[in-house]
């Protein structure tokens, strides 16, 4: 009868303890949107015959309850904590390489024409198609590094793209490049990157030496060894920081023919601490002990204006050029908010230059620095941009041009193949 | 063999990096140690069992539940399923009716053509078509078919009622939906064991689950669950990190150190989704036979294939080896040797349509040759210890052939180990196994007795307080739970960051 009662009890609380997590599950609200994983949470999976049929239902009832799972940070913690705890921390003074499983990749990655911005600002950057899984983030002394893999073929395909962009549109265009390094070969020991990346001076001088002769290059690498020491990329984000963007923005004064404001006119603010997307990647209990400091500079912006457009037909609606709500986890989402399709800036200064910017998100930083110089620019984001380019360039009388990537972006084919893209989009 | 445990590394890739993402719908079939499973499914089919008190009531809940299970994900194949069951059904009770006229016999046949025939026509209609192009000459184009789900399961569990029927072991039975009910029960359907119509013939006419077998079955499935989370899934990653690399680059240690990984994952994932599959039947009343005896501690290969897989050994044996055997006895040793070779080639073929898995089953049938030839006689000398070593080598040298489906890789991966070419060990293989040395230290003891030993030793120490280890008990089956649940909760876990390569 005794031994009864324990079978009963051993039968009861596990049950209990799925009853509680279904309970929760059905009754907490549901997140939409995952800043962490920076992407949207499941829907609730439609059911229809059809959708039972080719599997979607089930595919989408799994992914809407583990993304909804009740309790799910803290089992996330925990299970965590256990994978921390598997073995014996490994104190290689090589560092490591956290390999990222290729989960279920591709999920639903916020993609901007599905969201309203309007309703969800904060909406996190880097998204939608080119957005996979990295293979592996490398930790170093608390650190987190990717390493650059492009070669002389990669460095070709990118200028060719740029190069065919120029061919395109009119003569009467200053062309600029900007390629960012990355932080490599600034943070790491020589010993330790060599022989696992190839080298990044090599590679910007083999896109450099192939782009076209009218475009000017920005010796961004230089000026940011000159500065090695600063805090010039984040620890736990793959984005660099605002300080390396001013000494970018200084590199790129020289070719563009401005004078960059003296650090003591573009005072810096620290905004807090934030860990940022490689921390998400690899939840590495070290970068987590290490997180960034997120500082921004008191830009004097004289009134200008910014707007964003998602797609053509739409009304430009107005946005922030600093957006301080940026949240925990998109630390980096304080410049310029996110990676808008195309946005413009109404600069104060009425000297007729008119600036198209071709980027991704490193730009972000970067483009605040330049809001004193131009009359307006342009802020197109490669992945996004819906326009064809040359038309959108006639249309609004655009006399600058720049293109600028991290330079492992501008060496994936993802990149080039954008660019192209954009030449034959409609309208 | 299932998708499960058919080279795990190997499976159709569910998702690939693809940028045209938004056409991608995924066929999942549902699995035990899946979310919905756990906190929808199985928890509702409980419910739905226990709100009836009638059995007829509670069979035909447990068909709705199983059919639903079988169709989640890959509803299609649910007809065919479906077909063969009814077939099998009628055909049984023909050949019951018909018993001692050779009417039996074609009632047999016809019965086996459709289930076998089925499994022959999905499983092995590509590799066939392949073979006859390769001795003919002819180029026959061959269409890749997906393989409906459990059906090397099932099939074998309808063809073992049919003989068993047909021998006179079994009555026929008459109730259609019982006769569904024990071929497509959820518990068993996808991945075994290979339940016999006879183990649970009387539980599918009556069955009272006491508290006894519910608080046992709930233990049993939180621990299968467990073995398949944690050692084996963890083991899956390892494993992909040695194998699925570019094997040109691995060390010796490594590859070994591969392989090694992969028979803890193949253990781990097919015997906790075994040990759930039982600890789910017990409770709901039904008692399934073990199907794993910790197979790495034989000291022999015919004795390692009675402790692992036991459902598909026995089958084999009963219904292959056995009248191969007989049907040669006129040979002499000779027939027992071909029943060997040709019930190994065939075990080799169920588990995958490809040459690996023949060669698979012809290495276990070569080297259990040589035992009852000469070597059990050697190891009575030497004792256990170069018997285990022996069985251990043995089966790790089998393993490539399980996982490496491609025969080109097959062959490097064994010039890696043999060809004395490749570098003996690489600089990072000890950071690894130390960062990982709790969970290998865990998932080798629990490959031995010697975990359930300690519990048992302990059982009897503590005997006198029963409450200690009511309470042991229900932390741990609570910690698997919540370990399990933890680790599937973030497998969920997706962050999205830039294209890198």
């Amino acid at each position: 009868m005794r031994e009864n009662r324990f079978h009963i009890i051993n039968a009861i609380i596990p049950a209990l303890l799925i009853i509680v997590f279904l309970v929760f599950f059905i009754l907490t609200p549901k997140q939409k949107i995952s800043l962490e994983e920076k992407r949207k949470m499941a829907a609730v999976p439609e059911l229809s015959w059809t959708s039972w049929i080719n599997g979607s239902f089930a595919a989408g009832s799994e992914d809407y309850i583990a993304d909804h799972f009740a309790f799910r940070n803290e089992l996330l913690t925990f299970s965590d904590f256990l994978k921390n705890h598997e073995g014996i921390a490994r104190k290689s003074p090589e560092g490591r390489f956290v390999i990222i499983k290729k989960r279920q990749a591709l999920k639903d990655p916020l993609n901007k024409k599905k969201l309203s911005i309007d309703s969800n600002y904060i909406i996190p950057l880097d998204s939608a198609e080119e957005l996979v899984l990295t293979n592996g983030v490398f930790i170093y002394d608390s650190c987190s590094y990717q390493f650059f893999g492009g070669n002389p073929v990669s460095a070709g395909r990118y200028a060719r793209a740029y190069n065919t962009v120029v061919d395109h549109l009119p003569k009467n265009i200053t062309y600029y490049s900007v390629l960012v390094p990355s932080s490599t070969e600034f943070n790491l020991p020589k010993a330790v990157y060599r022989k696992r990346a190839n080298p990044e001076t090599k590679g910007i001088a083999d896109i450099n030496s192939r782009l076209n002769a009218v475009i000017k290059k920005a010796n961004v690498y230089d000026y940011l060894l000159a500065y090695r020491t600063e805090y010039l990329f984040f620890k736990t984000d793959h984005h660099w920081t605002a300080r390396a963007a001013y000494y970018a923005y200084q590199a790129f004064a020289e070719i563009a023919g401005f004078e960059a404001l003296p650090p003591g006119k573009v005072p810096s603010k620290i905004m807090g601490r934030f860990l940022g997307s490689l921390y998400q990647m690899t939840h590495d209990p070290t970068l987590k002990g290490n997180p960034d400091k997120l500082e921004y500079f008191d830009i004097p912006f004289g009134g200008a204006k910014a707007f964003y457009m998602l797609s053509p037909g739409d009304s430009w609606k107005s946005c922030e050029i600093i957006y301080k709500k940026a949240q925990f986890g998109i630390g980096y989402g304080v410049f310029l908010g996110i990676d808008y399709p195309i946005m413009k800036i109404d600069g104060p200064t009425k000297n007729g230059r008119k600036l198209f910017i071709l980027k991704e998100s490193y730009a972000n930083a970067f483009v605040p620095f330049l809001v004193p110089h131009f009359e307006q620019i342009f802020v197109a984001d490669v992945r996004y941009f819906p326009y064809k380019i040359d038309k959108f360039i006639a249309d609004n009388k655009i006399n600058e041009f720049l293109m600028m990537n991290q330079l492992v972006m501008a060496n994936s084919p993802y990149t080039p193949s954008k660019i192209l893209k954009l030449l034959k989009t409609t309208p | 063999m299932t998708a499960f445990f058919c080279a795990p590394a190997k499976n159709k890739c569910l998702l690939s990096i693809n940028t045209d993402f938004c056409s991608l719908v995924l066929l999942k079939p549902m699995v035990f140690s899946s979310l919905v499973f756990l906190l929808v499914f199985f928890p509702l089919s409980l419910l739905g069992n226990y709100l009836f008190k009638s059995l007829q009531a509670k069979n035909i809940v447990l068909i709705l539940f199983s059919l639903i299970f079988y169709s989640w994900g890959e509803p299609v194949w649910i007809f065919l399923l479906l077909g063969t069951t009814l077939i099998d059904f009628f055909m049984a009770k023909l050949i019951e009716k018909h018993d001692g006229s050779w009417r039996s016999g074609l009632f047999l046949g016809i019965s086996v053509f459709f289930s076998v025939g089925a499994l022959v026509f999905f499983k092995y209609s590509g590799f066939l078509c392949d073979l006859f192009n390769s001795l003919t000459g002819i180029s026959i184009r061959s269409h890749k078919l997906d393989l409906p789900i459990g059906i090397s399961f099932y099939t074998f569990q309808s063809v073992s009622y049919i003989l068993d029927v047909y021998r006179g072991q079994v009555k026929a039975q008459t109730h259609f939906s019982k006769y569904l009910l024990y071929i497509s029960l959820f518990h068993q359907l996808v991945a075994g064991p290979i339940v016999r119509y006879s183990d649970i013939e009387k539980e599918l006419e009556n069955r009272n689950p006491k508290w006894n077998d519910i608080s046992h079955g709930v233990n049993r499935f939180a621990w299968g669950l467990f073995k398949k989370v944690f050692f084996a899934n963890s083991a899956g990653v390892l494993v992909a990190g040695y194998l699925e690399r570019d094997l040109s680059n691995l060390s010796v240690v490594e590859a070994v150190a591969g392989i090694v990984l992969f028979a803890i994952q193949l253990y781990y994932d097919f015997s906790g989704y075994s040990d759930m599959a039982i600890g789910m039947g017990r409770i709901l009343g039904f008692h399934y036979l073990e199907n794993f005896n910790f197979p790495y501690v034989s000291k022999s290969i015919k004795e390692f294939w009675t402790r692992w897989h036991m459902s598909l050994g026995t089958f084999l044996r009963d219904y292959l080896f056995t009248p191969i055997a007989f049907n040669k006895r006129h040979w002499g040793q000779a027939g027992t040797v071909y029943a060997l070779i040709v019930t190994f080639a065939l075990s080799g073929l169920w588990h995958g349509a490809s040459w690996n898995f023949i060669l698979w089953g012809l290495y276990f049938a070569i080297l259990i040759i040589v035992e009852e030839w000469f070597l059990n006689r050697v190891f009575k000398f030497t004792g256990n210890w170069l018997a285990h070593c022996y069985l251990i080598i043995a089966i790790f040298i089998s393993y490539p052939l399980f996982y490496f489906v491609d025969m080109e890789q097959l062959k490097q991966y064994y010039l890696i180990l043999f060809s004395g070419k490749h570098p003996f060990i690489s600089d990072a293989i000890i950071p690894e196994i130390q960062e990982h040395i709790y969970w290998l230290s865990a998932a080798l003891l629990f490959l031995t007795p010697a975990g359930k030993n300690m519990g048992d030793f302990l059982k009897i120490r503590l005997q006198n307080s029963p409450g200690l280890v009511g309470l042991a008990n229900t932390m741990a089956t609570v910690a698997f739970l919540w370990i399990s649940i933890s680790l599937l909760v973030a497998k969920s876990f997706n962050p999205f960051l830039y294209f890198r390569f």
